[in-house]
């Protein structure tokens, strides 16, 4: 009877936004109409609405009830309410609890569009907010400020969702933006780490992949608090008065051991490549620093340094930090670093990473010369099928390095002079030092020097003149595009602007055609002439 | 003697023109001539003797160093007599102002002469008179008659020049009628000695006195006679004249009396005719022989040679558009192995023995010795053909110059109306046709070999060319507009639209003036966007021959003509605005994607245009920087882009044929669709909607072979890594089964071996050297030559925020610019005379303040004077009246 009535009631008053809105305003208006409340917390349970624009407005309708509910009960805290009252806001607070799993359907589900899982998640942590203002004061030994499994749900809602289609991800990754604004904050970042470590966890089954970058990407926007940055600027907080309250110890302790926790765990992960690639990122730009045993990464790093490209040359850099800041001995990493060198790794976004590294990596003035001379070799080999903005900054490190070197000066002079029959230089060698570059000569640069892009060229004259006694500065030209260099050669001033003397002859006409019928294979006619002296007489 | 004298008179008295003033003259001469001798003698003293300076007057500005050779002006002053000359200065002018300061009137005193101290009194008399003359004259300018009657000894001369008395040319003849003495009785009177025997016997009864008388009484009579018959003559010629003058009246009368009758002019000769028109007809110019054939084919070379010359220094980046100038070393450089800065300028002289600092020494290096190998190798392999195809040669270039024969008769026609001024294009026109003629062996022969196909194409063309000749109009303007433009090519014949083209560059030809420059380059920009406009694409997957290449070929001549006329600067611009448009189009499109043919036929266009063997131009650089990125970003979706691909390879090879330079991208582009073809996989370039049956073409991977082929020969000398770069390709290419080899027909199978080749016996390679740098000589070697500035007062100095440096006079000298250093030379006159006239008006305010003081000093002393005068008379007056009272007291 009492669900038909409901039922019925649904069907007729629910029927637009404004009705629910004014569901909501007597609601506050009057006690007496305490009970649409139950008439929204029903709707929007009932699954028989996918009513897009209704769901958004009960949403927002529950949040202004439940704002004023749990409000008003707190603003009259002391006093005391009697039986009748009391039973009232139990009342209030079942269906509270009701509601919240509600909006965590919405969130999780794919019926409605983004707008209102976005609201759904809005108002979830708004509530949350409020119950932890209003209705259950964090005690002492608690220093969490939101309810600590609700909160773990929503996250957990966020970061699980269906097989991720391309669309759908793409929502997935919206929300989560969303969500990093409260992340953003301090405590509730705090709270977010510790979440995560139950949130990691993988006992039994295997996490899929689109969890995995979602948790990767939320871990990502999440910063990693301090104390400094607590004290520095309160207003990040969502509960600022509140911010003494967490103890000394919790930044000391708990969320170093928070972050080890989530890195145990994610360590264990089976990851993919574009996790594994995420989790790099994460690593060296996050966790890291704020391990309380990095050493203990070497090994992860190792085995994903074998996996070559951009995955190891990110698992390089952490090599490297490691190598910085812990003092970890890594023989190999030179010849690591030297196998990066391929064609392919100039076609990655990390190009300026691995230039920047290996400048780093390179400048150490104890490494030997045979060393930096096959570097250099292999640089240079590189820049003869590199493109021309690589072959800019390929010429400019090598320069560099022979500056620094001054012993590798030799590869580009060597009084001894004569001739060799082949180039000295083992390129299949793995062992830098092995590959005989120092007995080679950079011919690759007195090639490059007749580069067609006049710009190429004229940088890889510098080999002609006596070497600087300052670095070049690689940074001007690791951000060099392409339309930058068309842009310089077309504003370029020039004094008088000569033109062919000689009239286009037929033969060449002739010869463009004939190239033009072999590449399109109507004809094909006597083999092509193998001289060249065609175009200008 | 007297008569000499008279006539030596007469002579100075017509210059003078001035009865009275001759008078004037004659007295004053001597004086004057006293004068001048005494003012010559105490010049001479002036001058011989040297100026004695007193030595009290003298003050010495001591030196506190002496420096050997300064000049200097102020090492001694006369205070006094400087003094003494400013002084007498004001005095002339300060002075008089100043009694004339509160005056309203002044005595001007403008006699001729007055104030001019350089004349005496005579000399301003003289002017004076002279003046007054001229004055007078003035009133009777146009009155020729009543001339100044000019006198000698009172005589006027109007009576002497009346030629009454002509004693001209019979003078010396008859002397006895002239009234002189007879020369008989000169030589016995005067130089006889009065000791002949005929005066012996007469002188006996004539006593001497009677002979004299006898001698005035002749002579008198003579005189008398001559008078008589004088007048005589005299009333016949007046009468003469006065029946002249009758007679002439008739005469004049008649005259005027028959105008109607035609004058009859005497016939011309022909004689008379060729003179006349020999003395007016223009003197021939000296011009220059004409050159026989040999001579302008020599000059052509030459030209060409320059050209080349020019061409190549740019080539290797070296030319700066400048004269290359020698550079001059010092007379006794020892050229001991030091290198001297470009910098240092070096002290020279020219012929003259005057310093000369040569300031540009730029050098264009010669041709690098390899270059020439090359050369020297083709032209070989030219003479080779040359040789070999010799008999076929000829039937072709007969017709060829039947055909140049048409041409040109068209040409005349089409250029009847402005034949004269436009000589110099013909001149033109024709060297370009000499230049074609004069390599006929490498062109027309390759022609032949590759073109057997087209040729029935191009007579067809002809053909129709001849009929679009005749039935066009012979004058075209250039369209105002892209419309207009348009509406004239639309649906015109290729033929058709050529023929337009050139007579509307005939037409405007930038000789005729008329701003036909501008116009032709605003033909040049129609005409890009025309080939824009017109260019298509061919169908993503079909096989046809490239649909634009006869258009562009029709096209090209005369774009290639226009921006010869248009200027390069033009032609650069609208390149560059297209170029950039279709960058902007091709990067708004994801800049991955190899661009339709409508960009490509603007390389292809460049290309023809533009020197692409140049180091750095600002038309070919940023296009070869386009293509780049196209061939190392573009992937490939379709046939066709391969294609394109392909053909932005073939023309990289074409940019680069001369240069030899080599661009990664498009090695890389070949070797990945070699690779791809070859092993029948995919690459990362191939995009997933390409499926392999697309490339399934057996002209595309020997095509795309015979390109890399081709690049790596050319480059092969520059690119001592060129085996490092094919050795992929080579790798995928040795792996190609020898059937499938076969399959690619004879050229593919030859570019494999000439690849594999070139990668495999690269030849061995020289160890790197860095050129041997002479040292640099020790700074000061010879003395540093600079421009001596204007020398400024330290003052300005503080105020210019320039390097200062010490010169090697060792005075403080400013870096600045010419215009600056111009400025300030002039602020610090300015200061100068500022300072100095300031300093002349203090001394004038001295000057008239002490003259002030006189004054009232003077007139103080005359008061005084009055003042005690009259106290004086008061006191006389008083004790005279005390005197009266005294006396009349004691009167009293």
């Amino acid at each position: 009877m009492y669900y038909f009535r409901f039922n019925t009631m649904i069907s007729t008053v629910l029927n637009s936004s404004t009705s629910i809105f004014k569901l909501a305003e007597d609601f506050v208006q009057s006690r007496k109409n305490a009970n649409n409340l139950a008439l929204l917390v029903e709707f929007l349970a009932s699954k028989s609405n996918v009513n897009s624009k209704l769901t958004n407005c009960s949403i927002l309708a529950l949040q202004t009830i439940f704002t004023h509910a749990l409000s008003e009960r707190s603003n009259r805290r002391g006093e005391d309410f009697g039986e009748a009252e009391n039973k009232y806001h139990e009342w209030i607070f079942s269906k509270y609890e009701e509601a919240i799993p509600l909006l965590l359907n919405v969130l999780k589900g794919t019926k409605h569009p983004y707008s209102v899982r976005e609201q759904a998640m809005v108002t979830y942590v708004n509530l949350i907010k409020l119950e932890s203002l209003y209705v259950n004061k964090p005690d002492s030994k608690d220093v969490f400020c939101l309810p600590k499994l609700k909160y773990y749900n929503l996250l957990k809602t966020v970061v699980s969702s269906k097989k991720a289609e391309s669309r759908k991800s793409k929502v997935q990754a919206k929300l989560l933006n969303r969500l990093s604004e409260f992340t953003a904050l301090h405590d509730v970042a705090l709270q977010t780490w510790v979440s995560c470590v139950t949130l990691t966890k993988c006992d039994k089954k295997v996490p899929t992949e689109t969890k995995m970058s979602n948790i990767l990407q939320l871990l990502k926007t999440t910063a990693i608090p301090s104390l400094s940055a607590r004290d520095k600027n309160p207003d990040q907080l969502i509960f600022p008065n509140r911010a003494k309250k967490i103890p000394r110890k919790f930044f000391s302790k708990k969320l170093p051991h928070a972050i080890d926790g989530v890195w145990d765990n994610i360590k264990k992960w089976h990851h993919t490549e574009s996790t594994l690639h995420e989790t790099l990122l994460l690593l060296i730009e996050k966790i890291m620093d704020n391990l309380s045993q990095p050493k203990m990464l070497t090994d992860f790093l190792m085995t994903s340094l074998n996996y070559g490209g951009a995955l190891s040359l990110l698992s390089l850099q952490g090599i490297f930090n490691l190598i910085q800041k812990h003092n970890i001995e890594y023989p190999d990493v030179y010849s690591k670093l030297y196998s990066l060198f391929t064609p392919d790794i100039l076609r990655t976004k990390y190009k300026q990473r691995l230039f920047f590294l290996s400048d780093l990596f390179l400048s150490s003035t104890h490494i030997p010369e045979s060393l930096v001379a096959a570097f250099a070799k292999r640089l240079s080999r590189l820049a003869l099928t590199a493109s021309t903005t690589d072959a800019l900054i390929i010429i400019r490190f090598v320069g560099n390095l022979l500056i620094r070197h001054k012993s590798v000066q030799k590869m580009i002079h060597n009084p001894d002079g004569g001739y060799v029959e082949c180039d000295p230089y083992v390129e299949d060698e793995a062992d830098p030092c092995n590959s005989k570059a120092i007995h080679s000569c950079l011919w690759e640069l007195k090639s490059l020097q007749n580069h067609l892009v006049p710009g190429v060229a004229i940088a890889a004259r510098f080999i002609d003149d006596k070497l600087p006694t300052v670095e070049w500065d690689l940074a001007d030209v690791l951000e060099t595009k392409y339309c930058e260099v068309f842009e310089k050669e077309m504003n370029k001033k020039a004094k008088d602007i000569t033109l062919n003397f000689i009239p286009p002859t037929d033969e060449v006409l002739e010869k463009l055609k004939r190239t033009w019928l072999v590449h399109v294979g109507t004809k094909l006619g006597s083999p092509l002439k193998k001289d060249n002296n065609l175009n200008h007489g | 003697m007297l008569f000499h004298q008279s006539r030596g008179f007469i002579f100075i008295d017509c210059t003078c023109s001035a009865t009275v003033y001759f008078v004037a003259m004659a007295k004053t001469n001597k004086s004057k001539s006293k004068l001048k001798s005494k003012k010559g003698s105490v010049k001479k003293s002036l001058t011989n003797k040297p100026k004695v300076l007193n030595p009290f007057e003298v003050h010495v500005n001591r030196q506190k160093f002496t420096v050997a050779g300064r000049k200097l002006k102020n090492d001694k002053g006369l205070p006094g007599v400087s003094r003494a000359k400013a002084i007498k200065k004001r005095k002339a002018t300060l002075l008089q102002e100043y009694r004339v300061q509160h005056k309203a009137n002044k005595f001007d005193d403008r006699r001729i002469g007055e104030n001019n101290k350089g004349m005496t009194a005579e000399d301003r008399v003289v002017a004076r008179f002279t003046a007054e003359r001229n004055r007078n004259r003035k009133k009777t300018k146009f009155n020729l008659a009543d001339e100044e009657t000019l006198t000698h000894r009172g005589q006027s001369l109007m009576d002497i020049e009346k030629f009454d008395n002509p004693r001209s040319d019979s003078e010396d003849d008859d002397e006895q009628e002239s009234g002189r003495l007879e020369a008989k009785f000169v030589s016995d009177a005067h130089f006889g000695g009065f000791l002949s025997r005929k005066e012996e016997t007469e002188s006996s009864t004539q006593s001497r006195q009677n002979l004299i008388q006898e001698l005035i009484a002749e002579s008198k009579k003579r005189k008398a006679e001559k008078k008589l018959e004088n007048e005589k003559t005299a009333e016949l010629t007046d009468k003469l004249d006065a029946d002249w003058k009758d007679l002439q009246a008739i005469i004049y009368q008649s005259k005027r009396q028959k105008p109607n009758e035609v004058e009859e002019k005497p016939q011309i000769d022909d004689y008379d005719k060729a003179v006349r028109a020999l003395v007016f007809e223009a003197k021939g110019v000296p011009t220059d022989r004409l050159k026989s054939e040999e001579e302008i084919a020599k000059e052509e070379k030459e030209r060409l040679e320059k050209l080349e010359a020019e061409r190549v220094a740019r080539m290797h980046g070296k030319y700066d558009g400048l004269k290359p100038a020698p550079k001059h070393r010092s007379a006794d450089d020892l050229d001991d192995g030091f290198e001297y800065e470009e910098d240092d300028p070096m002290l020279s002289y020219d012929a003259d023995g005057n310093v000369q600092i040569s300031d540009s020494n730029l050098r264009v290096q010669s041709v690098e010795e390899d270059d020439d190998d090359d050369d020297d190798q083709e032209e070989r392999s030219e003479k080779e053909e040359s040789e070999e195809e010799g008999s076929e040669e000829e039937g072709e270039e007969e017709e060829e110059e039947d055909q140049e024969s048409g041409d040109e008769d068209d040409n005349e026609e089409a250029e009847d109306e402005e034949d004269d001024a436009d000589s110099l294009s013909d001149l033109r026109l024709q060297v370009s046709e000499d230049e074609e003629e004069e390599k006929p062996v490498k062109n027309t022969l390759k022609k032949r070999k590759n073109a057997t196909d087209a040729r029935p194409d191009l007579a067809k063309l002809k053909e129709m060319m001849e009929q679009a000749r005749k039935e066009l109009p012979f004058t075209y303007t250039v369209p105002e507009n892209y419309m207009d433009f348009v509406e004239l090519f639309e649906d015109k014949a290729l033929a058709q639209q050529s023929v337009i083209l050139e007579r509307m560059i005939k037409c405007n030809h930038p000789k005729l003036g008329n701003n036909n420059t501008a116009k032709l380059g605003a033909l040049y920009a129609f005409l890009l966007q025309w080939l824009n406009d017109n260019t298509v694409d061919p169908p993503a997957n079909k096989f046809v021959s490239n649909p634009n290449e006869e258009f562009l070929n029709t096209l090209l001549p005369h774009m290639f003509e226009v921006v010869q006329l248009s200027g390069a600067g033009n032609a650069r611009r609208c390149t560059a605005a297209v170029l950039t448009e279709k960058y902007e189009e091709w990067v708004k499109t994801g800049a991955n994607t190899v661009p339709p043919l409508d960009t490509i036929i603007f390389f292809q266009l460049i290309l023809h245009i533009f020197p692409t063997s140049d180091f750095r131009h600002p038309a070919t650089s940023p296009a070869v920087v386009f293509m780049a990125e196209i061939l190392n970003n573009a992937a490939i979706h379709s046939f066709r882009d391969v294609c394109n691909g392909l053909f932005i390879c073939e023309l990289l090879t074409q940019y680069t044929s001369l240069s030899r330079r080599f661009l990664p991208e498009a090695f890389k582009f070949l070797s990945d669709v070699i690779c791809a073809l070859a092993q029948n996989e995919t690459s990362p370039r191939f995009s997933d909607e390409l499926k392999p049956s697309d490339l399934k073409n057996e002209n595309l991977l020997p095509a795309a072979i015979e390109i890399l082929h081709q690049m790596a020969e050319q480059s092969k000398s520059n690119v001592p890594s060129l085996p490092v770069i094919l050795k992929p390709v080579v790798k995928v290419l040795s792996g190609v089964s020898q059937e499938r080899i076969k399959k690619l027909g004879k050229a593919g199978a030859d570019s494999i071996e000439g690849l594999k080749n070139l990668c495999l016996n690269p030849g061995r390679l020289e160890v790197m050297v860095m050129e041997k740098k002479r040292p640099k000589p020790l700074k000061l070697y010879e003395p540093r030559i600079e421009p001596v500035m204007y020398a400024l007062n330290s003052i300005f100095l503080c105020f210019v925020k320039n390097i200062l440096f010490f010169s090697y006079d060792g005075k403080r000298r400013v870096d600045m610019s010419e215009k600056k250093r111009e400025k300030l030379k002039l602020v610090h006159k300015f200061k100068k005379e500022m300072k100095g006239a300031v300093r002349e008006i203090r001394r004038d305010q001295d000057f008239l303040a002490k003259v002030q003081l006189k004054e009232t000093l003077k007139s103080d002393a005359e008061r005084k004077a009055k003042v005690k005068d009259i106290l004086g008379s008061l006191a006389t007056q008083a004790g005279e009246l005390n005197k009266l009272d005294r006396k009349k007291g004691k009167k009293k």
